[in-house]
């Protein structure tokens, strides 16, 4: 399924944290299924970023909850990528 | 017509205002430095107006509408949205005639520029912007590429981008000097496990090939290779953007540091 919604919600909570005069952004106004919700409720970001969030999304996110980047280093330390090919200015 | 009265490329991070002194000295010395000597240029040489050529950061835009460049036309900008960038927000002045005439002369030489009245400009615009002119009354234009999602503007057709705005500027007929610059990159990661790695290789290697004058090897880098740098290596697009403004391209890079607390490799380039 798509993080569309997911990712909306997010765009929405940091605009509106932005803003001094934003609408309250309610959860129920976003097509999001149970484990999306679920990791919204639980502000599990690790799940937030399994997910699909966009990266520049989830680190202001994360940020607004309060965690560094080294927090999240740490949380998504075991989801990195393996480099699939050497790039040329190692070669 | 107006002159183009400098041109310089410069890498951005929040942690560079927000955060000064979380890097080592000599390492922010050395970047700022270069920074406001690059600033300096363009102010001594009589720029009226400044165009900053920067990455969207989901300030303006969502996956709604999002696009590849959107010209900023508007007669003030509110920047920056990050109240803890330890910039004072405010109102930039904006260029709404060079913004406009930007725009128009763009398409009709074969590009599809968005354009907005109402551009929200983040740290990857005012970082910048303020080490230009930190009273904040410098006419601005701002232009907001997209860098972070997926399909993006290829690196060649950036560079061909910058080509345009410069015969843009050049055509203008309400100033006589105008700077252009372009703020983003280089290698850095930003949301993803291996946020705060700098690629140092790839950095040297693409200052390399910008002091160089011959960018076909970076044209033919493709996303995925880019991104080996980190997903911020993508904002590299803007620097291909004013080395498209300075054809030929002749640049001396005044300064390089990876600079850990600011997780970003920073660089400044000139371009005569």
């Amino acid at each position: 399924m798509s993080a569309y919604a997911l990712q909306k919600w997010v765009y929405d909570s940091l605009h509106a944290g932005q803003s001094e005069t934003a609408d309250v952004i309610e959860l129920d106004d976003y097509d999001l299924d149970e484990s999306e919700r679920r990791a919204v409720e639980d502000n599990d970001l690790r799940g937030l970023y399994q997910l699909g969030v966009h990266p520049i999304l989830f680190n202001a996110h994360a940020r607004s909850l309060g965690f560094s980047r080294n927090d999240y280093r740490e949380l998504l330390r075991d989801l990195k990528d393996a480099p699939t090919e050497v790039p040329r200015w190692r070669k | 017509m107006a002159e183009v009265v400098g041109v310089f490329a410069s890498s951005h991070a929040p942690m560079m205002t927000a955060a000064r002194d979380a890097a080592p000295r000599h390492q922010a010395d050395a970047f700022l430095g270069a920074l406001d000597e690059a600033s300096a240029t363009l102010v001594d040489r009589g720029a009226q107006a400044v165009v900053i050529c920067s990455n969207e950061h989901f300030t303006n835009f969502f996956l709604d509408n999002f696009p590849q460049t959107c010209v900023g036309v508007g007669e003030r900008h509110l920047g920056p949205v990050e109240r803890w960038l330890k910039i004072d927000r405010g109102w930039v002045p904006g260029a709404p005639e060079l913004g406009s005439h930007i725009a128009r002369h763009i398409i009709e030489h074969g590009h599809e520029p968005s354009f907005s009245h109402e551009l929200r400009l983040d740290h990857g615009v005012m970082t910048i912007y303020n080490a230009i002119d930190s009273t904040m009354q410098l006419p601005l234009v701002p232009i907001i590429q997209n860098c972070a999602v997926k399909p993006m503007a290829s690196l060649r057709r950036c560079y061909e981008f910058g080509r345009a705005l410069r015969l843009a500027v050049e055509a203008f007929d309400g100033l006589d000097a105008v700077g252009i610059v372009g703020a983003g990159g280089l290698s850095h990661y930003v949301g993803e496990p291996r946020v705060g790695d700098i690629d140092v290789e790839f950095d040297r290697w693409f200052l390399d090939q910008i002091a160089s004058g011959d960018l076909e090897e970076v044209f033919s880098l493709s996303d995925e290779e880019l991104e080996q740098a980190g997903n911020g290596a993508h904002e590299v697009r803007s620097w291909l953007t004013i080395a498209g403004v300075a054809e030929p391209v002749t640049a001396t890079v005044s300064a390089y540091e990876p600079i850990g607390p600011w997780i970003t490799g920073m660089a400044v380039a000139q371009f005569s």
